[in-house]
């Protein structure tokens, strides 16, 4: 009957803490960990992605917490 | 053999050590084949600050100490690499023939009218997440699997027409949850990530019977991460899942993932924009 729920600060590398909340909003990109080398192994798997930086990935997945990006039209 | 072990450790520490520079490197010269008014500033920018660094150096041990000062300032004149540099790649990631570039000719403006080529950047990034928790968790990947929630106009999520991997069940891909109900909902509205694990029954993140019975009995844990909108602070697109089936583990072990899919969740969250 029980139940279990993550809430916490994913971005300090620590684990997260229950109590704690995370939210995107108060999200901050200095305290991002880094992925794991397996992310990176993963990700380097996709097609047309094994030339691609690991530095332009990340800041990829920041930028779109950081939720500042334009949008594009069409 | 100590030897040989000890040789392949300074090794490795070697290579984290030169990782970054090599990573670095290897943005410059993508962008200055790419995007060469914002590269070569940047370069210009890295070589400037290194050369005024040992000169400094040098005129501090032969001339007067004074020129100690000159090295403080050094990390002002590296200003323009700080703010160049971050425009530099975003203009990579959107550069055309970048594989992170979203490819079509109409942007998408949800995840419900991703065009082709979004779709197969998006199964792609679900195929490796999938990997990503199968390597970390020691799972065999047949037992993972991944999908995608959205909200659609009666605010209920549900999957994604075709945004899911190694899902069999047709009727499994067609749950509906209301928003606050549930794993997935539960995640969208507090926009934070959840774990969800199957004990006796669902606990707080139950369905209702009638969504349950369309779950796969074997279901053995729920990972959701909420996919953020680039262009909107705060703003939640979907819900990236992932689950297993016969392999149990602890609320700790579950942990170790949060990061990499908050990682997948921004880059599957930069195709929609």
């Amino acid at each position: 009957m029980k139940f279990t729920k993550v809430s916490g600060p994913i971005f300090d590398g620590e684990p997260p803490e229950v109590g704690e909340k995370y939210t995107p909003t108060t999200f901050d990109v200095r305290k991002m960990p880094k992925p794991s080398a397996v992310f990176m192994e993963s990700i380097q798997q996709i097609e047309g992605m094994d030339s691609v930086s690991g530095i332009l990935i990340r800041h990829i997945a920041i930028d779109a917490w950081k939720g500042s990006r334009r949008k594009r039209r069409g | 053999m100590d030897g040989l072990r000890k040789g392949f450790a300074e090794w490795l520490r070697l290579e984290q050590l030169v990782k970054p520079f090599f990573d670095l490197a290897q943005v410059l010269a993508e962008g200055l084949r790419k995007e060469p008014l914002l590269a070569a500033p940047v370069l210009i920018t890295i070589v400037g600050v290194f050369f005024c660094f040992i000169a400094g150096i040098v005129l501090a041990l032969v001339a007067s100490p004074l020129f100690a000062l000159i090295l403080l300032g050094i990390p002002l004149t590296a200003l323009p690499f700080w703010i160049l540099y971050p425009k530099m790649l975003d203009r990579l990631a959107s550069h055309p023939t970048s594989p992170l570039a979203p490819k079509g000719g109409q942007r998408p403006n949800d995840l419900f009218t991703l065009g082709t080529g979004e779709k197969k950047r998006v199964l792609s990034y679900l195929e490796g997440v999938t990997r990503n928790v199968s390597l970390l968790l020691n799972i065999d990947i047949s037992y993972l699997r991944s999908n995608i929630f959205a909200p659609d106009q009666q605010r209920m999520l549900r999957i994604v027409g075709g945004l899911h991997y190694n899902m069999m069940g047709e009727e499994e891909l067609r749950v509906e949850i209301p928003i606050g109900y549930g794993c997935s909902a539960y995640s969208f509205a507090e926009k934070k990530p959840i774990i969800a694990i199957f004990k006796q029954d669902w606990g707080r993140y139950s369905l209702s019977p009638k969504e349950t019975a369309k779950l796969d009995r074997n279901l053995k844990w729920i990972v959701s991460t909420p996919i953020p909108d680039p262009s909107t602070k705060g703003k939640i697109l979907g819900i990236l899942n992932v689950d297993c089936l016969h392999q149990s583990k602890t609320e700790r072990e579950l942990e170790r993932i949060i990061p990499d899919l908050v990682y997948w969740a921004g880059l599957i969250g930069s195709v929609i924009f």
